[in-house]
């Protein structure tokens, strides 16, 4: 079995001449989660977008490694996951069509059987042919945690987790951040104090010093 | 499958469900051809002036779609699930068959009209070539562009002003080109334009797809 691990070494981020935050560095791999907290406008999606290679950050390098030989940038795509509340899935696809491009994308090979669990896990299935653009916020949300959970990447980022959820949408994510723990490297971002207990590791952005 | 066709696959099933580049391309098309046959009326053209007509109405119709299929990732906020799912030039590929393959159809659909609106139009298959050709750069020119300015606010009004000095060198080949062919000119003397297109149309895919890993993250 491969072990996969991510280095995020002394990432500064300025906007405009602003500090956002300066010097974070952190180990993470397979079975162990860490937290990203920190104040409104600490840069906490900012560093999950740098952690993925979305945003450059202004100094500092993010590595990925597989049997501790690095993997390149441009591919590091297929073993990286994201749900945040603020990107959208293909509205004018079903559910089953933006997990099957997914599926597609990922070149993973999954059987219907456990597509259709999986969106009875997320209380999709009975909507699993409709278009998304009629989803709800929540239910949207839902499928990206669906998605992320058929994929099963090696790295799962998510910012603010429990976003547009409800409690039975709640608890669902709930049970899927203590599960994927086992399988993959969870790195998420969040404000709630209630979404700490699953991490082994906190990254407080409010108590770094930017000078 | 290629990650690329699968790319190709769902901006087409995208476009057949949401139809915004095609009716956009085909309400510009006909309103452009019909502003043109007001002010001929019964008067025959020359072959300069259909050749230009014809290419207006050609580049304005692809500058008014073809940035959608980058911007509009943006735009509807699906971006961020696209990265996470393919490399780049899977996304850029797949983007500019897309581009190529429509602007192919709808420069088919223009010459058709002007095949029967416009007398001193007479399409061969020399023109049919150039147009092919001209269509493969001009999807590659708008896919690039696009790719370019989609992170950009206004990105309608940078999207003509960064392709139109790219694309220069192209609609003055392909302006001469046309008029050759529907003069009934030989291959011999159309040899130069058609290498100088083809030259031009692989130099810039190569030159995009080395590109678009720079433009990729932010």
């Amino acid at each position: 079995m491969k072990i996969y691990s991510l280095l995020a070494d002394k990432i500064s981020k300025t906007f405009n001449s602003q500090k956002i935050f300066k010097n974070v560095s952190f180990n993470a791999f397979v079975g162990n989660s860490i937290a990203i907290t920190g104040s409104n406008g600490s840069g906490k999606s900012t560093l999950l977008k740098i952690l993925l290679k979305y945003i450059h950050p202004s100094k500092g390098d993010v590595k990925y490694f597989c049997d501790n030989k690095e993997i390149e940038s441009q591919i590091i795509y297929q073993n990286i996951s994201f749900v945040a509340p603020y990107f959208n899935l293909y509205e004018e696809f079903t559910a089953l069509e933006n997990i099957e491009l997914a599926i597609k994308l990922k070149s993973k090979y999954i059987s219907n059987d456990l597509i259709n669990d999986e969106l009875n896990r997320f209380s999709l299935f009975n909507h699993s042919k409709k278009e998304v653009g009629h989803y709800s916020s929540g239910m949207k949300q839902r499928l990206k945690y669906c998605i992320a959970n058929i994929l099963k990447s090696d790295f799962i980022f998510i910012d603010e987790p429990t976003s547009n959820l409800d409690d039975e949408g709640k608890k669902i994510v709930f049970d899927f951040l203590k599960e994927i723990q086992s399988t993959s490297c969870l790195i998420y971002a969040t404000n709630e104090k209630d979404e700490l207990q699953f991490a082994n590791e906190i990254v407080d952005l409010s108590l770094l010093n930017l000078n | 499958m290629s990650y690329s066709n699968i790319i190709f696959l769902k901006d087409v099933k995208s476009e057949f469900r949401t139809r915004v580049s095609f009716n956009t391309q085909l309400l510009f098309t006909i309103t452009t051809l019909s502003i043109i046959l007001f002010a001929v009326g019964n008067e025959s053209i020359s072959i300069p002036t259909t050749i230009s007509f014809y290419w207006i109405v050609s580049i304005f119709a692809a500058m008014s779609g073809l940035s959608r299929v980058f911007v509009k990732e943006e735009e509807r906020g699906t971006f961020l699930f696209l990265f996470q799912l393919a490399s780049s030039q899977s996304v850029f590929i797949g983007k500019l068959l897309f581009n190529a393959i429509f602007t192919i159809l709808v420069n088919f659909f223009i010459l058709i009209l002007f095949s029967l609106f416009i007398d001193t139009f007479s399409a061969n298959l020399f023109f049919i070539l150039v147009m092919i050709l001209g269509s493969i750069g001009i999807a590659s020119v708008s896919t690039i562009v696009a790719a370019i300015i989609s992170k950009v606010n206004s990105s309608t009004t940078l999207y003509t002003v960064l392709s139109f000095p790219i694309l220069i060198p192209l609609l003055m080949t392909l302006i001469q080109a046309s008029q050759l062919s529907i003069e009934g000119a030989f291959f011999s003397e159309m040899r130069g334009h058609f290498s100088f297109m083809i030259g031009y149309n692989i130099s810039l895919i190569l030159i995009s797809l080395y590109l678009i890993t720079y433009l990729w993250s932010e």
